[in-house]
């Protein structure tokens, strides 16, 4: 696994727990959150890539 | 590394398409909305606000009993003054704001009625969740009522927690809450579902059902009949015990008569029965201590340990040990695939055992033991006062007499040997695989027999 893929990860695995540990107190909706949000992780994870795509491009 | 990616990626698109499903499904389910998606654990959850109204008074003459009916709240009812009856409302509404939550607050009221000698209470809910707007609005309803000590109760809640003190007979139903009862004056019926249920000083009999919750009865005058499924129950002081359970443990203590259990999947662990015991259960174990009466236990896969009996013991088990000390009355055991550890048999009796082991130290009395592919011990510091009987296969007879008692024996061990070591005792016949003979002037019977195993008398120290 790439150093992308582990923050990809560590940042789902990190947000999914926050918005669920909210909802357990009755801060947000959990369900609602993460329905909307979850597509984020494929934006950033896209993101990512392209980033460090560029960058060897350049170092190259 | 592809494998990681595709990983990750399926993990990301699998949990997106987990939150649409359930997400659709929340939005599209029929009563979804009205039953608020935010109930967790039986609960909802969520912001909300408290709101209390005035207490309604009403007169409640003496004689008369009280019917409350409850959902998505705690009821609490104890005793008041005499002749009235004190209900107060306190309302828990779910909602974004409190100005949102006071408005759908002032639509929810208590709703009282009086039938004959019954006063009924409750709220409007049903009337408020046909509402048009109620949406995913989710409320709870506390109610809060004294009635004069020993009104007889009818209480059924769901998802609050119920709490019951002083009251006359009592019919309880509760589920998704704790269920407490205190000092029931008459009988008390209760039922409880999917939480626990604690019931404590009820003057007449116990009726005590409950599905997927513990539950804990003390202190009831009156006999106790439980039924329980998934779930352990405990119960001490009762005038006798009839229960049925199934994926539990039962512990009894002081049961003031008779114990019936029948169980499956059940623990049963059972003290000081003033009556006789009687335990059908299946793979889990049973321990009976302290029984006044007769011991009836069958029990299957599990083992059995029954302790101080002073009636008969009848014991069945299979796969497992069975463990029997101080049994005044006789005892019979039969045990399949299993071992037999018994002490103090003052009654004597009959042990079956088979593929394991039959160990006796002390009893008085008539025995008689079959093993089948079983070693069979025993041992008695006292002269023996009934006939012994002991046949067994495929293993050895070792047995311990005291040297001071007078007997008549005869052993016969084929494919095996006889040693026979006892002092004063006369060989009337005697061969590798066989001995007869008597000590002192001839006594009671002592008849040993197997096959393809050793039998060894020998001489135990006396009693002093």
């Amino acid at each position: 696994m790439s150093a992308t893929e582990r923050l990809v990860f560590g940042l789902f695995l990190l947000t999914v727990g926050l918005v669920w540990t909210l909802g357990n107190f009755g801060l947000v909706d959990a369900l609602r959150t993460m329905r909307r949000t979850w597509p984020v992780f494929l934006i950033l994870w896209g993101a990512l890539e392209l980033y460090r795509a560029r960058r060897a491009e350049v170092t190259r | 590394m592809r494998a990681a990616r595709a990983g990750l990626f399926l993990l990301i698109m699998g949990f997106g398409g987990v939150v649409e499903t359930a997400w659709q499904v929340r939005e599209r389910v029929p009563g979804g909305a009205k039953f608020g998606w935010r109930i967790f654990r039986g609960r909802y959850e969520g912001p909300s606000f408290p709101f209390e109204q005035a207490p309604q008074v009403m007169p409640l003459a003496a004689g008369s009993s009280l019917d409350v009916g409850n959902e998505f709240g705690a009821v609490r009812v104890t005793a008041g003054q005499a002749g009235e009856a004190r209900i107060l409302l306190r309302t828990v509404v779910f909602e974004r704001d409190q100005e949102t939550a006071r408005q759908f607050a002032s639509r929810i009221k208590l709703a009282t009625r009086t039938e004959g000698s019954v006063l009924h209470v409750g709220t409007n809910r049903q009337d408020v969740e046909r509402g048009q707007d109620v949406g995913d609005t989710g409320f709870e309803t506390h109610l809060e009522i004294q009635v004069p000590e020993g009104t007889p109760l009818r209480l059924r809640n769901e998802h609050g927690e119920t709490s019951v003190a002083d009251v006359g007979a009592l019919d309880l139903e509760g589920s998704y809450d704790t269920v407490d009862v205190q000092r029931v004056k008459g009988d008390a019926k209760v039922l409880v579902r999917h939480a626990n249920a604690s019931v404590s000083d009820v003057g007449g009999a116990l009726e005590l059902t409950a599905r997927h919750g513990d539950v804990n009865a003390q202190r009831v005058t009156g006999a106790v009949r439980l039924d329980t499924q998934h779930g352990d129950a405990e119960l001490d002081s009762n005038a006798g015990l009839v229960a049925s359970m199934r994926h539990g443990t039962l512990q009894a203590r002081h049961v003031g008569g008779a114990l019936d259990v029948q169980g499956e999947h059940t623990e049963v662990n059972a003290r000081d029965v003033a009556g006789a015991a009687n335990v059908r259960t299946t793979y889990r174990n049973v321990e009976l201590e302290d029984v006044k009466g007769q011991v009836t236990v069958d029990s299957q896969q599990g083992s059995v340990k029954i302790l101080r009996v002073g009636g008969s013991a009848e014991v069945k088990a299979h796969h497992d040990r069975v463990e029997l000390d101080a049994v005044t009355g006789p005892v019979k055991v039969v045990v399949e695939n299993g071992s037999v550890e018994a002490r103090g048999l003052h009654g004597g009796g009959e042990i079956q055992a088979s593929h394991d082991s039959i160990d006796v130290d002390g009893w008085s009395g008539a025995l008689t033991v079959a093993g089948d592919n079983a070693s069979v011990h025993l041992a008695t510091d006292k002269p023996l006062s009934g006939r012994l009987d002991v046949r067994t296969s495929h293993d050895g007879v070792k047995i311990e007499l005291p040297s001071n008692g007078a007997l008549e024996l005869t052993a016969n061990a084929e494919h095996g040997d006889v040693r026979v070591d006892l002092p004063g005792f006369t060989v009337t016949s005697q061969q590798s695989n066989h001995a007869s003979g008597r000590v002192g002037s001839g006594g009671p019977v002592v008849v040993l027999q197997t096959n393809n195993g050793t039998i060894d008398v020998s001489a135990a120290e006396a009693a002093q």
